[in-house]
């Protein structure tokens, strides 16, 4: 009754003790019980305080301390002839002690008697165990472990020998805990914290010794051949080699799908936010584009090509075994991420079957690992700028523009009334040369911004409890004034197994976001002509000078008052307006996953988990009076405003999964999977605004007091139910086999299309194992591989099945009435979008994995595209979700790693990858041979189509008139008057010939011939699709330094610079909202300055404002996205240092530090309207910020 | 260890069989859907009402501020001060604006289409339910008749759309679209509330307005591109059967009528029809109505919240202004053209557009610069110093009805004094002298054939009625369409004040009887047909 299996004794301390005796004990006659517990155990306890101290972290671990005297407790005791058991049982009683022994070895007929007072545990100790076989020791505070006397035992004649040694993973790190045995007796010890070990052995008997470890291969090692460290292999292997393959992992050798693996290192050497930041480039087939340089932008990440037209492409994410389809990419500390890999084809994704089309990116987090609390701490600080500026017109080349522009206002203002005479005129204008202008470039994004990210974790375990805690504080300023990206993030894992048959761990993450500030992509509102309302539009186009001559004052008020008085222009000052703007975005992500695994029998396995994910977010917005939306104004009928939102989202799964593994006849290799997942999603919306708010004073909370508008409630709920299965066979390593069906189905279709199958099937020769391939020793691995599957998309609204009836209120007879119409038009036959897909690929390594590479080449057919289609205005609906139309993608994909150098102080290797993908339109909606693809930016050009998707042709084709230069003098015939009357031989691009064009007008290329420009003179102008993409990453490391360089390119796509359709085009506004120009519109066309490139100031617009070639431009680029050097303490230093650390490195990182482009926006990485159909496009966008970092990262 | 194995091997049994058929099923819960709608009276009466948003939709509403509407200038009306889009023939068949207002009209089409199918499910009152039915008749071939008026052959669609498939729809011959225009409207004469009965609400449509409709769709029929003459009698018939019932009447006061309409006081004796606006209730908004910041209002470019604010977009044509230069007395030359606009800060500085050109000859050649005046807005009630307004707009005024009734008479049997009585109530109104078919002493104008009368209903309706949505439609019954606007752009030269905009009136040609059939339809339904000349 004594008697505490470790098990017990565990959960009596909370956690994991630490001995040796286990059940198997049972047997043996005899333990030796080793020096695990060395001299110097005082400074180790010091330098655990100091861990400790450091982490700020409280957590209860096991920990081994030494038994001297002085920590002794005193005991008093007074016994009678009684067994010994009652002397443990009474010292257990009086102090915190508990023994641990074999029954089989106490002496039970014995009877001891003792009676002392205020002795040491180990004098009573002592004395009741002289008379007996046994001994003792005390390995901890808390536990004393009873033996048989080894040595006294028996007499021995024969050599006693003691070995030594030292037992590390293929890291070399030292493994704690690790046992070595002498096979087939029971005698063995077990590794301490440096993973060293000492045995006494009998050398007569014991020749062969089995070194064994949880989760490594066990080894038998003759002792003659015994070397003083000694390496365990993973079974799991390193995670280099290991690849995860969704719901089990294979050997990276035995794959037989398209998986990328992202170098995870690499990926963190990048000194950013989230990962996606740093992801472009690191692997083939992913085509990573941000929004733009904002702290929290999203980044539309699209693996081997856009399937579907209008619906999201974005691919499944599933993170530590959790799917989640629109993950924020924020909530995921990079510094978290182990492992990181892409499934690209079907035959690898056909496992997440209903929503795998779009590609799979499975992101495994650290876990906790054998061995003793290992303490981690990284801390960064970066400084971003914004080196970047758009050179604009300076006040001189402004006032002779607006001049040109409106004669007669100019005079009025920024000519001051002089009589309309030239030389006066100049005279006047001159005066503006002296003046500077106001930089509003340098105002809104001119101060470098600070970026802080610390992690702190503790990580380690047993072989029976790993534990992993961590914290992350990252605090990213925007280089825009008053923005920026606050995270804070808590993250915990346990894995306990709890029997040898069964396991159980959690993994959960609680994640705070902040991200506030102006966004300037969605600032604006795009139905304003002009698009000025955007933030960047408004940088560029305020005006540099007023006519007063004050640029103080330009700055530092709401408008220009000697132009705009009443303060009603459509640009309001920018700084004023975004230093003054309120928007607030947090996010609080609650990310909670558990499981069980029950071993039923050796090759059978039960997995059951479930999980939760939570996300709360509240939106803020609020615009006081000195903003452009809360001015006070007669233009603005909201007066101070503000709004908010706040979402629920709770996403519950839960899977269950059965996993046979076995081998037959050595060869035959057998897993088979079978699976049973459900999931549903539940987002929760509340908002609520008001206008006209009285107290601005109260921000926010102030809305309480404006005129409410209608609140908004919403609500919507999605659920899926998956069967899955899966085969996989190899004989030999050297054919291998793997076949896969899955069976979804989801609530969002109706019954009878709610079931799909998404079967797949690979199939791989490691033809390297054949012997034809001996002679090519140089080869050392190499494979080919087949793969082709089917997989399925439901990304569509929850409800979209079901037509729905709108609401709202109309006034009838003077009072506003409830009103119902038709909303949208449900389809009761939509059913999954299906892409078939098939992968050829080849994975060869060559002198020793030298150098290694691997292509891929694949075709993806999606039908029955879910399409929200046009509908013609006809059916009385304008869109409605269709299965239609077809979409193909062919690709090729070449990776290649080398290790150029390996030597013992320089090391170099090389990764290069490049990936290739062509879109096709195979169908369209119902009869159409093109779909427009529109962007909404600006009032005069929404509802000109930007984008073209033909039929036979690619998606994100660029759509509009050819440019031809402008109109010039000698395509007009003269009348003696001075009348200009366009040549009856050249074509107009007006729908008149008289008024319009004048000479310096925008001139159109007429492509049929027709002698007038119209709508079929719209061709394809541009392609927002690149014709490669990759990334090459040089790593360099020369005695404790190393060095990484990454590079990372897009080569041949098109960008539409709309920027330019406006500040390179003076077109005629209101004087309230003149613009200012770029520089490059001081060479327009005007009569003194006849060139052929930029219109004149005026130049009228063609008619429907027509998007044209002049602003396409070439949008390659190669960027050095990474450069990093880092030096890293040696292991003698730290040595040296006593083990007060275990390894420390420090770092410089550079971000975007060098781009060579031809592109002259702020950034060709960019995609201001990220859809399938209009990438490339660019206008008024957060530029980048180039990041020069300092870090830290260091080990305790 | 056997619990634990029992209690495993039972959690998975759990998990593995529980109904996940019920799982699968979830249902909308934050929205209605058409077939959980209809239930009562109640419901029935939400959904009508839906059916009059088509016209104050925000955005798209067919009468809402800066609409389409009927209403593609230029007119020998008015015009619109710019260049390029839909008010400068320029558009074609890409045109967003006639895209929206085609999606709009086949929206509310199918909104009807969906209410009729409907309106027998509900249990209650059946000659309530009859009303109900006979007003989604009539708004139903309403939007028909703007339609086919609009754009000649248009697709006919009398049930409302349940799939995304099946979507190509052939187009009907304008000649079959009138006649179910007729036929419906016609229907709906029987069923709907008399003018005075007591639960209507003012703008919802009564027998009266169903009859002046009818009126003017026979009218429509009977000219270009119909022309089937036979119409006329129709047309006079229905007239007449509002006039006989005695229930409406003009105003005496031509302005008091405008000042009723801004002041949202309905006066339905004479505005029999009008489409609803209301200035901005937080958190309620719709549409502005045509009085708005970019509507037909006087110019006053600086916010005011004496006399509103609107933008100097719309200015007069030289026609109109011609027209009321016969009759010095008619006070609808003042009110229709406002002589004044508002500058400066102070929005009460009324400055006369006169005064700014010193020479009779400038006031002439000048007169262009002046805004219509019919919609003021420093009547309105509620009159914020904003963009929205919520003057209503006509749809249907008595004074109309008057005079298709007059011009029907004339076609049918000349200039009789039927004829010329109903004529002169119209201008004896507005202060101008009568017109006599004989020669007696007060005659002003004398009448002497069919085509002189018809010349002199051409320029009444003109002088009353303009600005009201009818303008270009009734250019183009009567054929003339094209050389009116031709015409127009002479007169910028006649009156040596050639502007851009004498080129945009230039631009006109036979094909703009018919407004394009937009893009989208021509793609998306593989048997439209475009009209010819786009």
């Amino acid at each position: 009754m004594f008697q505490h299996s470790p098990e017990e004794l565990s959960k009596q301390r909370g956690l994991q003790t630490i001995l040796i005796l286990n059940s198997q004990c049972q047997s043996m006659k005899k333990i030796l019980l080793l020096d695990v517990f060395s001299s110097k155990r005082k400074q180790d306890k010091i330098i655990l305080v100091m861990k400790l101290t450091i982490a700020s972290i409280i957590l209860v671990v096991s920990q081994v301390f030494a038994s001297d005297v002085s920590s002794q407790k005193k005991v008093s005791l007074k016994i009678q002839n009684a067994p010994i058991k009652k002397v443990f049982n009474e010292i257990e009683r009086k102090t915190n002690y508990r023994f641990i022994f074999n029954d089989d070895i106490l002496p039970s007929e014995q009877r001891v008697n003792i009676e002392v007072d205020n002795e040491y545990v180990s004098t009573v100790l002592d004395r009741v165990l002289a008379s007996t076989n046994l001994t003792y020791k005390i390995p901890s505070e808390t536990v004393i472990v009873i033996a048989a006397k080894t040595i006294s035992s028996a007499p021995n004649f024969l050599p006693i020998k003691t070995i030594s040694g030292r037992i590390v993973n293929e890291r070399g790190e030292p493994l704690e805990g690790a046992s070595v045995k002498v096979k087939g007796v029971s005698k063995g010890a077990v590794t301490n914290s440096n993973g060293e070990y000492k045995l006494q052995i009998d050398e007569a008997k014991d020749k062969i010794l089995v070194v064994s470890f949880a989760g490594y291969a066990q080894q038998e090692i003759t002792v003659s051949k015994l070397t003083s460290t000694i390496t365990l292999v993973s079974l799991v292997e390193d995670l280099q080699d290991v690849v995860v393959i969704g719901y089990g992992n294979v050997r990276k050798r035995d794959v037989t799908v398209a998986v990328a693996k992202v170098n995870v290192e690499d990926l963190q050497k990048a000194p950013v936010m989230s990962f996606d930041q740093a992801l472009a480039g690191r692997a083939t087939g992913i085509q990573v584009v941000s929004q733009d340089g904002q702290p929290g932008a999203p980044v539309n990440i699209v693996i081997r090509g856009n399937n579907s037209l209008t619906q999201d492409n974005s691919p499944l994410y599933v993170i530590d075994g959790f799917p989640i389809e629109n993950p924020d990419n924020n909530v995921i500390n990079p510094a978290e991420i182990e492992s990181f890999e892409i499934l690209k084809d079907a035959s690898a994704t056909a496992i997440y079957g209903a929503r795998g089309a779009n590609g799979v990116i499975l992101i495994t987090t650290k876990k906790g690992k054998t061995g003793p609390p290992r303490i981690e701490f990284q801390a960064l600080r970066s400084t971003q700028k914004v080196l970047q500026r758009i050179e604009l017109m300076n006040p001189y080349e402004y006032v002779q523009y607006l001049y040109e522009l409106n004669p007669t206002n100019t005079l009025a203002t920024y000519l001051r009334n002089v009589p309309n005479d030239p030389v006066l005129i100049d005279s006047v204008m001159n005066i503006y040369k002296k003046f500077k202008g106001a930089d509003f470039q340098d105002a809104v994004f001119g101060q470098p911004a600070p970026f802080v990210n610390f992690n702190l974790s503790m990580r380690g375990g047993t072989d029976k409890t790993k534990y992993s805690l961590s914290g992350n504080y990252a605090n990213q300023e925007g280089v825009v004034v008053n923005s920026g990206y606050k995270r804070y993030q808590l993250k915990f894992s346990l894995d306990q197994t709890i029997s040898s048959k069964l396991k159980a761990g959690i993994n959960s993450t609680v994640t705070y976001t902040n991200q506030y500030g102006v966004q300037p992509v969605g600032s604006g509102t795009s139905g304003l002509a002009g698009g000025t309302s955007y933030l960047m539009a408004s940088v560029w186009g305020y005006r540099p000078v007023s006519y007063t001559g004050n640029i103080d004052s330009l700055l530092d008020l709401p408008n220009d008052v000697a132009i705009d008085p009443s303060n009603t222009s459509q640009i309001f000052n920018p700084l004023y307006s975004t230093k003054n703007e309120y928007h607030q975005n947090n996010q609080l992500n609650i990310f909670a996953n558990s499981y069980l695994e029950y071993q039923i029998s050796r090759n059978l396995k039960l997995r059951l988990s479930a999980g939760v994910n939570q996300t709360g977010i509240r939106r803020e917005n609020f615009y006081n009076s000195q903003t452009s939306r809360g001015r006070i104004a007669s233009t603005n009928p909201n007066g101070v405003n503000g709004d908010y939102s706040i979402s629920n989202s709770t996403n519950i799964t839960n899977e269950n999964t059965l996993t046979y593994n076995n081998t037959f006849k050595k060869n035959h290799r057998l897993n088979v999977l079978a699976g049973f997942t459900n999931q549903s999603n539940v987002v929760k919306t509340n908002a609520g605004s008001a206008t006209n708010v009285p107290n601005e004073s109260l921000g926010m909370s102030g809305l309480s007091q404006g005129v409410p508008g209608i609140p908004f409630v919403g609500s919507t709920k999605n659920t899926l139910v998956s069967l899955l299965s899966r085969v996989v066979y190899d004989y030999k390593s050297k054919y291998l086999f793997t076949a896969s069906l899955r069976a979804d189905a989801s609530s969002k279709f109706s019954d009878e299309n709610k079931w799909s199958y998404f079967p797949s099937f690979s199939a791989a020769w490691r033809f390297s194992k054949e012997k034809f391939m001996d002679k090519l020793r140089f080869v050392t691995d190499a494979k080919i591989r087949y793969g082709r599957g089917s997989t399925g998309n439901n990304r569509v609204s929850d409800f979209v099945t079901f037509s729905s009836l709108a609401s709202g209120y109309t006034p009838v007879g003077g009072t506003f009435n409830y009103i119902t119409n038709l909303g949208t038009l449900g389809n009761r036959a939509l059913r999954w979008e299906t892409t078939n897909d098939n992968n050829l690929g080849i994975d060869v390594e060559l002198f020793k994995g030298k150098l290694s590479f691997t292509i891929d080449v694949y075709e993806k057919v999606t039908s029955d595209l879910l399409l929200n289609a046009p509908l013609p205005g006809s059916s009385g609906f304008t869109s409605g979700f269709k299965n239609i139309g077809k979409v193909s993608n062919r690709g090729l994909e070449f990776s290649i790693n080398t290790n150029n150098i390996k030597r013992k102080n320089f090391t170099w290797t090389t990764n290069f990858n490049i990936s290739f993908n062509r879109s096709k339109v195979l169908e369209l909606a119902e009869n159409q041979e093109f779909q427009f693809g529109f962007v909404g930016w600006n009032g005069n050009y929404n509802s000109s189509p930007l984008y073209i998707a033909k039929k036979g042709q690619q998606l994100g084709l660029m759509f509009g008139y050819v440019s031809d230069g402008v109109y010039q003098y000698s395509d007009f015939d003269k009348s003696p008057t001075g009348v200009y009357t366009l040549r009856n031989d050249v074509t107009t691009s007006y729908t008149t010939r008289t008024s319009l064009p004048t000479p310096g007008s925008i001139k159109l290329k007429d492509l049929n011939g027709d002698g007038v420009i119209t709508a079929a003179d719209r061709t394809v102008i541009g392609n927002g699709n690149p014709l490669h993409t990759g990334g090459i990453t040089n790593n360099f490391t020369y005695k404790n330094f190393e060095l990484s360089i990454f590079f990372q390119w897009s080569y041949g796509n098109d960008i539409y610079n709309a920027n330019r359709l406006v500040f390179e085009n003076g077109s005629p506004n209101s004087p309230l909202n003149m613009l200012n120009m770029y520089k490059s519109y001081t060479n327009r066309w005007s009569p003194t300055n006849q060139t052929n490139d930029m219109p004149r100031a005026n130049p009228g617009l063609p008619p429907g404002n027509y998007y044209w070639s002049r602003v396409v431009e070439d949008g390659s680029y190669l960027r050095l996205k990474t450069l990093s050097l880092g030096y890293s303490l040696s292991p003698k230093t730290i040595k040296k240092l006593k083990n007060a650390v275990n390894g420390l490195r420090v770092y410089i990182a550079t971000q975007n530090l060098l781009t060579f482009t031809n592109y002259t926006g702020f950034d060709p990485e960019v995609n201001a309207r990220p859809t399938a159909l209009t990438p490339g496009f660019d206008y008024s966008v957060y530029p980048r910020a180039n990041t020069v970092t300092f870090g830290i990262n260091a080990n305790f | 260890m056997k619990n634990l194995n029992k209690l495993i091997v039972s959690i998975t049994i759990f998990l593995t069989f529980f109904s996940c058929k019920k799982f699968l099923e979830t249902k909308p819960t934050d929205f209605i859907t058409p077939e959980n709608y209809y239930n009562n009276e109640r419901e029935a009466t939400t959904a009508l009402l839906g059916l009059y948003t088509a016209f104050n939709d925000n955005g798209n509403g067919l009468y809402a501020g800066n609409a389409l509407t009927g209403w593609v200038l230029p007119t020998d009306e008015v015009f619109r001060n710019t260049t390029s889009g839909v008010n400068c023939l320029t558009y074609d068949f890409t045109d967003g604006t006639i895209g929206n207002y085609w999606n709009q009209c086949y929206r509310y089409i199918n909104n009807c289409n969906s209410f009729l199918e409907n309106i027998d499910k509900p249990v209650m009152d059946s000659t309530r339910r009859e009303v109900l039915r006979g007003e989604a008749l009539f708004l139903r071939a309403y939007i028909y008749f703007l339609l086919t008026s609009q754009f000649g052959d248009v697709p006919l669609k009398l049930n409302s759309t349940q799939s995304v498939s099946g979507v190509n729809i052939s187009f009907s011959s304008s000649k079959d679209v009138y006649a179910q225009v007729l036929k419906d409207m016609i229907l709906a004469e029987g069923k709907v509330y008399d003018i005075d009965a007591s639960k209507q609400q003012p703008v919802r449509v009564s027998k009266q307005v169903v009859r002046g409709i009818l009126a003017r769709v026979n009218l429509y029929m009977a000219g270009y591109p119909l022309l089937e003459t036979a119409r006329y009698q129709d047309a006079r018939d229905w007239a007449k059967k509002v006039v006989d019932a005695n229930k409406n009447a003009l105003n005496s006061d031509y302005t008091q009528l405008w000042i009723n309409i801004a002041r949202d006081a309905y006066d339905l004796r004479e505005n029999m029809w009008e489409a609803e606006f209301q200035a901005p209730q937080p958190p309620y908004f719709r549409a502005s109505g045509w009085g708005g910041q970019t509507g037909l209002g006087i110019a006053c470019p600086q916010a005011n919240t004496d006399v509103g604010y609107v933008l100097d977009w719309y200015k007069i044509a030289y026609s109109l202004s011609d027209r009321y230069r016969t009759d010095s007395s008619d006070i609808r030359y003042n009110w229709n053209i406002a002589p004044f606009f508002y500058r400066g800060n102070s929005g009460t500085w009324e400055t006369s557009r006169d005064s700014l050109n010193t020479t009779p000859a400038l006031r002439v050649q000048r007169v262009i610069d002046k805004n219509p005046g019919k919609l003021r807005r420093k009547f309105e009630v509620i009159r914020p110093a904003v963009g929205t307004s919520g003057m209503n707009f006509p749809i249907l005024r008595y004074a109309d009805v008057l005079l298709m009734y007059a011009e029907a008479e004339n076609e049918l049997n000349g200039p009789t004094t039927t004829a010329i009585n109903l004529l002169n109530l119209t201008r004896v109104r507005a202060g101008c002298k009568k017109l006599y078919s004989t020669t007696a002493t007060e005659s002003y104008f004398l009448i002497t054939d069919k085509d002189s009368f018809k010349r002199a209903i051409q320029d009444e309706r003109s002088r009353e009625l303009c600005f009201e949505f009818v303008r270009r439609n009734d250019l183009i019954r009567w054929g003339i369409y094209q050389q009116t606007i031709l015409a127009e752009s002479a007169k910028f030269i006649s009156n040596n004040y050639q502007t851009v905009m004498s080129s945009v009136f230039n631009r006109v040609l036979d094909k703009h009887n018919f407004l394009p059939i937009p893009v989208s339809e021509l793609s998306l339904n593989n048997l439209a047909k475009q009209n010819p000349g786009w």
